[in-house]
Parts: C-alpha cells; sequence; structure tokens
C-alpha cells in the first residue's frame, strides 16, 4: 500500500508538471507558475479548513519564506522547458539537477564525509551515469 | 545549438528545486507540513505574480484566442498540493526518505514515458525510441545509486 502511496506521489508529480507544461504552452510559464501555486493554496486553504488552524505560523522565522518564492521560479523552469523537451527528458533533467544539487548542498554543509566507503563509490558512479546520460540526450532528436 | 538551453534550464530547475526542498524541511520544524506547503504556495503566488507583473510590460501575454486552454490544465496546483499528503505518510512509513524518493522516480518516469508516448494533455508527441533509452535508463540509474548512497551516507 505504501508503494503504491508513494509510486502515485512520483505521478502526481509529473502530472502537475504535465499540466503546467500545457497551460505554459499556450500562455506563458510565469503564468502557469502563478495559477499553479494560486490553485495550490486555494486548494490547500480548504484541507486546513477541515484539518484546524496550523499552530506555530508565527515563530516562523522570514527567510524561510524564500522557499516559496523558489518554488515559484521552480515551476516557471518547468512549465517552460516541458513543451520543448516532452514530460520524461524534462523529468529526468530536473531529477538530475536535484540530484547534483542536493550533493553539492551536503557536501558544502559538511554532511557528507569525504571517505572512499561503498556508498560514496556508488555516488561517484551515478554520478557518472549522469553525465553520460546527458552526452546521450544531446543524440536524441 | 538551441537544445542546450531547455536542457541547461531543466537542470537549472533541478537545482533551483534541490535548494526549495532544502529551504521547506526547515520550516516542518516550526510547522506541520500541510501548513508548510500551504504557506509555500501562499508566498510562491505572490512571488510568480510579482514576476509576471514586472516581465509583463517587456512581454505581453500570448492572447491565444484560436483554441481555448481546456479547463483541466488549470489544475496543476491541486496535484501539487496533494503531493505533500502522500509524502508525509510514506516517508514516515517503513519506505522512509530514500525508499520514497526512489518510487517517486520511478512513478514520475513511467507517467512521463506514457503520457510522452501518447501525447497526452495536448502535447507533443516523444515515442519512445532506442536513442531515447540510452539517455532515460543512465539517467534513471544514476539518479537511483545517488538516492540510495545519500541514504546509506547520511
Amino acid at each position: 500500500m505504501m508503494i503504491v502511496f508513494a509510486l502515485l506521489n512520483g505521478v502526481f508529480v509529473a502530472l502537475a508538471r504535465a499540466l503546467n507544461g500545457r497551460l505554459a504552452a499556450q500562455k506563458d510559464a510565469l503564468y502557469a507558475s502563478w495559477i499553479n501555486h494560486l490553485v495550490g493554496f486555494a486548494a490547500l486553504s480548504c484541507l486546513l479548513v477541515l484539518s484546524g488552524w496550523p499552530s506555530g505560523l508565527t515563530d516562523v522565522p522570514p527567510v524561510l519564506l524564500f522557499g516559496g518564492v523558489i518554488g515559484a521560479l521552480y515551476v516557471s523552469l518547468n512549465s517552460y522547458i516541458v513543451p520543448k523537451l516532452g514530460v520524461t527528458i524534462a523529468t529526468l533533467l530536473v531529477i538530475a539537477g536535484q540530484m547534483v544539487m542536493s550533493v553539492l548542498l551536503d557536501l558544502w554543509l559538511g554532511k557528507l564525509p569525504w571517505v572512499l566507503n561503498l556508498p560514496m563509490v556508488l555516488l561517484i558512479v551515478g554520478c557518472g551515469l549522469l553525465v553520460f546520460g546527458f552526452y546521450r540526450l544531446l543524440k536524441v532528436r | 545549438m538551441s537544445r542546450w538551453i531547455p536542457i541547461l534550464l531543466a537542470l537549472a530547475g533541478g537545482a533551483v528545486l534541490a535548494l526549495m526542498i532544502g529551504l521547506n524541511s526547515q520550516l516542518y520544524l516550526y510547522i506541520s507540513p500541510l501548513a508548510s506547503s500551504w504557506v509555500a504556495h501562499g508566498t510562491g503566488a505572490i512571488a510568480a505574480l510579482a514576476m509576471l507583473l514586472l516581465l509583463k510590460r517587456q512581454r505581453p501575454l500570448p492572447k491565444s484566442d484560436a483554441i481555448a486552454v481546456p479547463w483541466w490544465a488549470y489544475l496543476g496546483g491541486v496535484s501539487g498540493a496533494l503531493l505533500v499528503i502522500l509524502a508525509v505518510i510514506t516517508v514516515n512509513s517503513f519506505l522512509g526518505i530514500t525508499g520514497t524518493l526512489v518510487l517517486s522516480i520511478v512513478g514520475q518516469v513511467s507517467f512521463g514515458l506514457f503520457s510522452d508516448q501518447f501525447g497526452w494533455f495536448g502535447l507533443s508527441k516523444h515515442p519512445v525510441s532506442r536513442a531515447r533509452l540510452m539517455a532515460v535508463v543512465p539517467i534513471l540509474c544514476g539518479s537511483g545509486l545517488i538516492v540510495v548512497a545519500k541514504g546509506a551516507l547520511a
């Protein structure tokens, strides 16, 4: 059941990407991003009304509100590339970019140890596969 | 080499996503995941509108009177909002973050392959070909390896 939920999670990510891309194909990527956040905000407001008003809102440091600002940029970029690259390639490149950035962030924050053990080797092999995939991608029409 | 531009923008999109997840995961320390997503969507809507208005002067929205935009194209945000609930359930199950991420990637790519094959949602068709698989498989395996390796290192 949990496995189905996790797979569905991915389907929802891709569905949102495809729908926003469709909207951007006819309108504009920033417009799609705005609609996405507005509709999502409305949907979540309904859920919050059902589940009760969140507590601790006033304790949130203002810096953390930039997550949403970056999110607006992310959805715009997504919506721009989907009509140009197709859903699969857009998805894979976004995931690859996310992986590379998360590894860099972890290295920078000191969350990844600089040791050469099995997981570290797997990590390097993974990055190598990404580079090989990018190279192959350029050969796709 | 016009193909480079969307490819680089897609990679940048992923990098931006990783930053966003990093920031939003800090929000979870203060408020529930549902409330975090609500706050992120609210501030995101304001930011997107601000960018839209700022850039509108140089680049007016295409009118596209020829074909009306179908109503369902506006619902991407609902799908995005529902994600949070599924993610919270699965991350807190035996799957953890690593399992959730790997299965989510599998779900995303499978959906993408189907959607591209048949040109769903009025987007252009990109049928599966040998050349496409030669790019899809290494990127998918590489991403999976990185997720698992990071899970083991953490």
